[in-house]
């Protein structure tokens, strides 16, 4: 099940737009390239996975003209599947170079496109690839937003101080700092919903948000009116955005330190 | 029951409940001990029987290249030896790293005491590979550069150049003291060579570079051969901030800095911000700010940071096309979006990448580390509410973050002054609550303290600094001329203003003494550091001498005119022009009286006709070949002799090339000598067929013969820095205005009233045109635009003569 966005994004791909590629780099490099990293550790290097982590977007353009959404993959496998087959490239072409032969490079095998367990798909990759998708929208609200503004949030909700705290420190009221506050988070669930929309190719992908307390769209059974269910939803969505941030955070600069030393 | 017994019972049942609790928690407890215990054991197991299998195998491997290395050698290939030699070294290296983690490394980690040997396993490895090698020369290094005596070599970077430490013999020390650039005991050459790997795009991106870095005084002297190119900047030993970052981290608590080195990170950025300021006020842009390239020079308080490395350094103007080049983590990933859009230079503020480098250098200052994420990175050390809001602002989205390196160092000044910078909050910083142009005018308005001579820095001891700028009265935002001022430290940006009290420098006071406002020279520096006039001088110059011209020429223009109603020409008022003139017309009244016999002679095709006083000729191609460059088709030579020219025109082309030309002057096919200086800008549209190419190269080399002097070439290898800012200029100008609007010649026009030219030649396309390359040719006395045929440069010619841009007499 892809939806338009979805499709226009692959859309975008396919005629080699490169600031959509450029997009699904920013977002999903750096999981590609831990998620190489912790496979090959011990056999490549720093330098073979960043080369590898390329290689895998770029491997990209070809399985997307090939790519059946009817058979129910994963996006989140539909990327692991590809650096695996990227890696598992590189490998044959080392072994074959040190047998002196010419082993052609590895068939891409597209069992992947099967909505199967038995992929490989760890917890944890699919952690970094959900909480990637959570930084993409946190990043595009901090472009489009002004900057005190997402200060404000940033300070509030992903720095975890008090309203009182923020307001002082902006030298302005704490009703001034809710208002920001509510702006700036409707902001974010909309690119959260665009964000998951987007990288999302089953109904599963869909509804991770909800499963990870991120309500998209509170007032959706309220009728819209602010009330105290939606600002008990208001701090559900805060809270949940903060964990997931501080995960995200704890998880990269764990593999990238991982990665240097 | 009594209650006694049903308190005792309930009693017994918490304290049972309580010490069941509590064995509850002490097994779970001992079982995580126990489980961490194991888990440490296997590890310390598993990497134990690694590094022996690894040390075996280093070993197995070192055995067999040995042999390869002697083989090699025996049979005289010393490159594959050389290759073999360092493998071997490689698998060396490897077994002792085993030996190293098999009995220190992973004995120590299995007692958690990791954190101990990070200095051995980190900083040392990072201090001696960054650490100059043997000072004592080579036999095969004397006399690789004339005049330097070579003695030691630093670690390249990754621009692939090799860096060498060099004495100035006596000569070229008494070179330097003759262009007043100061004691120079060291230098550091940065050289290029085809045969050490480098290659060609390498080598003339660092030229170009080398270009604008000439302007700042950066390079002392630079020379360039058919197989290397290198140059040749000021040295003093000094250890890279991100060494120094490391050091600061040992010596502060796990939770962050401590108050002396926070003090001395914002003093390196303060230090940062300045050198960087310098560079934006001279239109550069380093694009390569990172920790790497920021040598600390000292230790302690005292010491001083200095933004080394212009590799990249870029002019804001360029007309090229943005490039990704520059460091992961301290890039921008706007830079990378506006690049893969093909965006120019000149088209975006390069001065805010450098900005957003200067925050994530100040990050990796802070926390020990990169800006994974960019904007959105964590602060999780110890930080002063105030440092991280500079930070984030600096980092944030192109837009939205400083406008200037000036507006960033006005609120790091503001820190650096508090008392307590953790009382400090955002809302204390200028460009918050003045607003960023208040900021920036707070580091315009901070009066410039004098240095005293006895304690002014010694040059020598800034690694790689340029010279200070030569003396130029300061200029402000706003245009305005102050006192003159005399640069007493480049890169601090200190500098003496003649007449200003004396202020005592802040790092004399002590570490916490209030810190005195910043000065930063807010004047451009020189473009050149030899003694020519400055550029102000040489524009002033280049003007008067232009507009010298253009009285002369409109005198002989009215002289002329007056003196035609006397003579038929008003070609000439010499005698030898008249003569030379009188014989031209000859030869063309005898060619037209020939032709036309031998039309008659051969009965063909030739034909003439009389229509007051002029005479017209149709000739078959082989005929006006003769008279003008060969073209396809059937021309008419038209012979007026009422005002005394000669127009051809070419019919199977339907174009009339005497279009915008004033017809009273002569027309002829000698072409004319002119003095014009002309931009000339090439917009057609690639890639140029390469007849065209090689016309156009024709063209503009007989215009060149006839006196045009171009500034810039229709070949990208041709284009110069001043060409190529020039052209920027231009195109900044005109925006996005097509080239067939009304206005487009217009708004060239009121640009080129601020240049030292006599006009611009824009090569251009225009695509509704039957012709659609086309010559734009703009002056402040006309505009035409011709199309680029055979003809274009016999017009071009004429019309600028005929408008007065003749050789003076």
């Amino acid at each position: 099940m892809m939806t338009n966005m979805t499709t226009g994004f692959i859309a975008r791909l396919r005629n080699n737009d490169e600031a959509a590629w450029f997009e699904l780099w920013e977002t999903f490099g750096p999981v590609i390239r831990i998620q190489l990293s912790r496979w090959g550790r011990g056999r490549i290097g720093v330098e073979t996975v960043r080369d590898l982590s390329q290689e895998t977007l770029a491997a990209l353009s070809n399985s997307i003209e090939r790519y059946d959404p009817a058979r129910g993959a994963r996006f989140s496998t539909w990327l692991l599947a590809i650096a695996k087959h990227v890696l598992g490239d590189e490998i044959d072409r080392r072994m074959a170079l040190k047998r002196g032969g010419g082993k052609a490079n590895a068939q891409f095998d597209e069992s992947w496109m099967k909505a199967d367990a038995s992929q490989g798909v760890d917890k944890q990759y699919e952690t970094s690839i959900f909480c990637a998708k959570v930084e993409a929208a946190i990043r595009m609200v901090e472009r489009e937003t002004d900057f005190t503004d997402f200060s404000i949030y940033r300070m509030r909700v992903l720095d975890g101080q008090s309203g009182k705290e923020v307001a002082v420190s902006i030298g302005v009221s704490e009703p001034t700092i809710s208002r920001r506050l509510a702006k700036i988070r409707g902001v974010l669930r909309n690119r959260l919903s665009e964000v998951i929309t987007t990288y999302s190719f089953t109904k599963e992908e869909l509804e991770e948000a909800q499963r990870n307390g991120l309500e998209l769209n509170p007032n959706s059974e309220g009728g819209g009116e602010t009330g105290p269910a939606d600002k008990s939803a208001d701090a559900m969505f805060d809270e949940a955005i903060a964990e997931i941030y501080h995960r995200q955070m704890q998880l990269r600069a764990e593999d990238e330190q991982a990665l240097l030393g | 029951m009594s209650i006694a017994t049903l308190i005792t019972v309930i009693l017994s049942v918490l304290l049972g409940a309580f010490v069941l609790a509590a064995m509850i928690f002490l097994i779970g407890k001992i079982f995580g001990i126990t489980f961490l215990v194991l888990r440490n054991i296997f590890s310390f197991i598993g990497a134990e029987i690694t590094d022996v299998l690894r040390f075996a195998s280093s070993i197995l491997a070192s055995v067999l290249f040995a042999p390869l290395v002697v083989l090699s050698i025996v049979i005289g290939r010393w490159s594959a030896s050389k290759h073999y030699a360092g493998s071997l070294m490689s698998e060396l290296r490897g077994a002792t790293r085993c030996v190293y983690r098999f009995f220190i490394g992973n004995p120590a980690r299995l007692f958690g005491l990791g954190g101990a040997l990070e200095g051995v396993e980190r900083r040392v490895p990072d201090a001696m590979a960054a650490a100059p090698t043997r000072d004592k020369p080579s036999k095969k290094r004397v006399g690789m550069f004339d005049g330097y005596k070579i003695v030691g070599s630093l670690k390249g970077g990754g621009s692939g150049g090799k860096l060498y430490i060099a004495e100035p013999d006596e000569v070229k020390q008494a070179v330097f003291a003759k262009r007043k650039l100061g004691e120079v005991e060291q230098v550091v050459i940065k050289v290029f060579s085809l045969n050490d790997g480098s290659s060609l795009p390498q080598i003339v991106r660092e030229s170009r570079a080398l270009d604008a870095a000439r302007q700042l005084g950066l390079v002392l002297e630079h020379e360039m051969t058919p197989d290397r190119f290198y140059y040749v900047m000021r040295y003093v030993p000094g250890e890279s901030l991100s060494v120094v970052t490391q050091r600061l981290h040992t010596l502060s608590p796990a939770e962050g800095l401590g108050e002396e080195e926070l003090a001395q990170t914002m003093n390196y950025t303060r230090d940062l911000l300045v050198a960087l300021d310098t560079y934006h006020n001279a239109e550069l842009w380093h694009k390569d700010v990172k920790p790497d390239n920021i040598i600390v020079d000292g230790r302690g308080l005292d010491s001083t940071a200095h933004l080394v490395d212009f590799g990249l350094v870029t002019p804001m103007r360029s007309a090229m096309t943005l490039t990704t080049h520059g460091t992961e983590y301290f890039r921008d990933p706007e830079l990378v979006r506006q690049a893969l859009r093909g965006v120019k230079v000149h088209q975006i503020d390069g001065s805010k990448f450098d900005v957003y480098a200067a925050g994530a250098v100040l990050y990796s200052m802070i926390e020990n580390s990169f800006p994974a994420h960019g904007g959105l990175s964590q602060i999780t050390k110890r930080c002063p509410e105030a440092l991280r809001w500079i930070v984030r602002r600096a980092m944030a989205e192109y837009d939205r973050r400083y406008p200037s390196a000036a507006a960033m160092l006005a609120d790091m000044q503001v820190v650096m002054q508090a008392s307590d910078p953790f009382s400090l909050k955002p809302i204390d910083l200028p460009s918050v609550s003045q607003g960023d142009q208040a900021a920036e005018d707070m580091v315009d308005s901070i009066p410039a303290p004098e240095w005293d001579d006895s304690i002014r820095p010694d040059f020598k001891q800034v690694a790689g600094s340029p010279v200070p700028p030569r003396v130029q009265p300061p200029m402000g935002k706003d245009g305005r001329v102050g006192r003159p001022q005399t640069a007493t430290d480049f890169w601090s940006g200190r500098y003496r203003v003649a007449g200003a009290p004396v202020a005592t420098p802040r790092r004399k006071q002590g570490k916490r003494a209030a810190a005195p406002a910043m000065p930063v020279q807010r004047q451009r520096p020189l473009r050149d550091p030899s003694d020519r006039l400055p550029a102000r001088e040489q524009l002033k110059s280049a003007r008067a001498r232009a507009h010298q011209r253009r009285e002369n020429a409109a005198k002989r223009i009215s002289q002329a005119r007056a003196g035609r109603r006397g003579r038929k020409s008003d070609y000439s008022n010499t005698p030898g022009a008249a003569v030379v003139f009188a014989g031209l017309l000859g030869m063309a009244v005898l060619f037209a009286g020939g032709v036309i016999g031998y039309g008659i002679f051969q009965g063909d095709s030739f034909s003439s006709s009389h229509n007051d006083g002029s005479v017209v000729i149709h000739a078959p191609n082989d005929a006006s070949a003769i008279a003008t460059p060969a073209t396809p088709g059937t021309h008419d030579v038209i012979i007026d002799t009422g005002s005394v020219s000669v127009t051809v025109s070419n019919h199977d082309q339907h174009t009339d090339h005497t279009d915008h030309i004033d017809h009273t002057h002569a027309e002829h096919d000698v072409l004319p000598d002119v003095d014009a200086k002309l931009l000339l800008v090439p917009m057609l549209v690639q890639p140029i067929e390469s007849q065209l190419m090689h016309s156009l190269i024709i063209g503009t080399e007989h215009m060149g013969a006839h006196g045009v002097q171009f500034v810039g070439s229709v070949v990208p290898e041709g284009e110069d820095e001043s060409s190529i800012n020039m052209t920027a200029a231009l195109q900044n100008a005109l925006g996005s205005t097509p080239n067939d609007a009304a206005d487009y010649p217009l708004k060239v026009k009121s640009w080129l009233a601020t240049q030292p030219l006599d006009g611009v030649l824009m090569l251009i396309n225009r695509p509704s045109d039957p012709e659609p390359q086309r010559a734009l040719l703009v002056t402040d006395r006309f505009h035409t635009d011709i199309p680029l045929n055979d003809h274009a440069v016999h017009s071009m010619l004429n019309v600028l003569a005929g408008n007065g841009y003749t050789l003076e007499d």
